[in-house]
């Protein structure tokens, strides 16, 4: 255990060579800074998509056509209602309307709790369309003819994240604005009360359609998980890279400053400081400075993401063309946050005692005579 | 030592008013509102502002 004025005189040193810190602190935190914002981010849009599709039906039924999505008849609901296990199926109305003064894609949801002049819009939708004064009703261009709807209800803010940019209409209205009959179906939602029917029952589904896509809960909760895994492949390799980089920079620097500083640590050592003291002296100094900005750095990475929203670096996530207000829920994964300390701070040390032992043990009546 | 002290005091008290955020920010209304949409429109997506490469294709270069 060393002394306190042992560590009140490597504060005094750091206080002294403050400039020569500064460096590996700014750019450290702000590599920490970085990684927490994209995981904060990631980690909170997986958590609310998660809760979205907790209701979500056992399979999920797409057709397609020459590698497009093709609607689907009444036929496709009656011969997957007669697959043993099946309970329901449910066919439902989906599809984009090209909002062209705007170039923006809407994406037209089928409610069936609405009744068929009402119109709810996410509060992206909502922005796009004031900013052509459609504020009170919304007049849809289609190739026969021109729909208005009144707005009736904005959705909830909060929910921005899978309503920002949807339309909810009533199905049969919902139709009309896509351009599809009566008897037509985007998506099929299939029901099946028992858990292990659902991959057998989804097979089965692809066996009578094979240019159908059939998506278990289980698929959508995978995918959902992968939307945005930024813990591992090309997006580790990147992080590796970036702290790679700065490691290599550092010890650069570090090994630069030292060797100016040479006489200093002879002096120190002809006053009779120890190699071990030198180290431990260069130690205390830098876990000073790696652990504030690692500190500072996650801490600046929340203020940013779950404060002020993101800005910027959102638009990464969820794209720029429709102007996105989400909220994001702080969810923080302290297991990551751990495992960014022990590749971040931990590295950072050994390559900054490292020049300092290296220094420390080298002849020192050369430095000291000059 | 002053200096390690006030640097550990000035790092709580940052770290004390973020945890009072996360704490205040009241996650179970959001999530009773994403889940009263998700439940009559069960299959919910991101809503991002294309849904994949392949819309993008068919919108006028600006």
């Amino acid at each position: 255990m060393r002394s306190k004025n042992f560590v009140e005189y490597a504060i005094l040193l750091l206080f002294k060579d403050k400039n020569d810190h500064l460096f590996s602190f700014l750019i450290f935190s702000f590599i920490v800074f970085i990684l927490s914002s994209t995981l904060f981010i990631s980690d909170s849009l997986q958590e609310d998509l998660l809760n979205s599709i907790k209701s979500q039906p056992e399979i999920v039924v797409e057709n397609t056509r020459a590698g497009r999505a093709y609607a689907m008849h009444d036929g496709f609901i009656y011969d997957i209602s007669k697959i043993t296990g099946v309970s329901n199926v449910e066919g439902i109305v989906d599809g984009y309307h090209y909002f062209a003064q705007k170039r923006l894609w809407f994406h037209i949801i089928g409610d069936a709790t609405l009744a068929k002049d009402e119109m709810i819009i996410g509060q992206g939708v909502k922005n796009a369309m004031a900013e052509l004064y459609y504020n009170e009703e919304f007049h849809f261009f289609t190739e026969e003819r021109m729909i208005r709807l009144k707005i009736n209800k904005i959705a909830p803010k909060s929910t921005t994240i899978i309503s920002n940019d949807a339309v909810y209409l009533h199905p049969n209205t919902a139709r009309a604005v896509l351009g599809m009959e009566m008897d037509e179906y985007s998506k099929l939602y299939v029901s099946v009360p028992n858990p292990n029917e659902v991959g057998n029952v989804s097979l089965k589904i692809v066996e009578i359609y094979p240019s159908a896509k059939a998506t278990t809960k289980e698929d959508a909760i995978s995918a959902v998980r992968h939307l945005y895994y930024y813990k591992g492949g090309i997006f580790m390799i990147l992080y590796v890279i970036a702290l790679v980089s700065f490691f290599i920079l550092l010890k650069n620097q570090i090994s630069l400053v030292y060797g100016e500083k040479k006489k200093e640590i002879a002096i120190l050592r002809s006053l009779g400081f120890c190699i071990k003291d030198i180290i431990a002296l260069k130690f205390i100094q830098n876990t000073v400075v790696s652990v504030s900005a690692y500190l500072l750095g996650v801490a600046m990475a929340y203020i940013y993401v779950f404060m002020f929203n993101a800005p910027y670096l959102r638009n990464i996530f969820l794209g720029s063309e429709l102007e996105n207000s989400i909220s994001f829920t702080p969810v923080i994964d302290v297991n990551l946050l751990f495992l960014i300390f022990l590749f971040g701070v931990v590295p950072f040390l050994a390559f900054v005692i490292l020049p300092a032992w290296k220094i420390a043990i080298s002849d020192m009546s050369e430095a000291v005579k000059s | 030592m002053r200096f390690l002290t006030g640097l550990g005091i000035a790092f709580f008290s940052l770290y004390l008013i973020l945890a009072v955020h996360a704490l205040s920010v009241s996650d179970k209304n959001k999530a009773k509102e994403i889940e009263a949409i998700s439940s009559h429109v069960k299959d919910a997506k991101l809503s991002v502002s294309f849904k994949s490469n392949e819309y993008q294709r068919f919108v006028y270069a600006k």
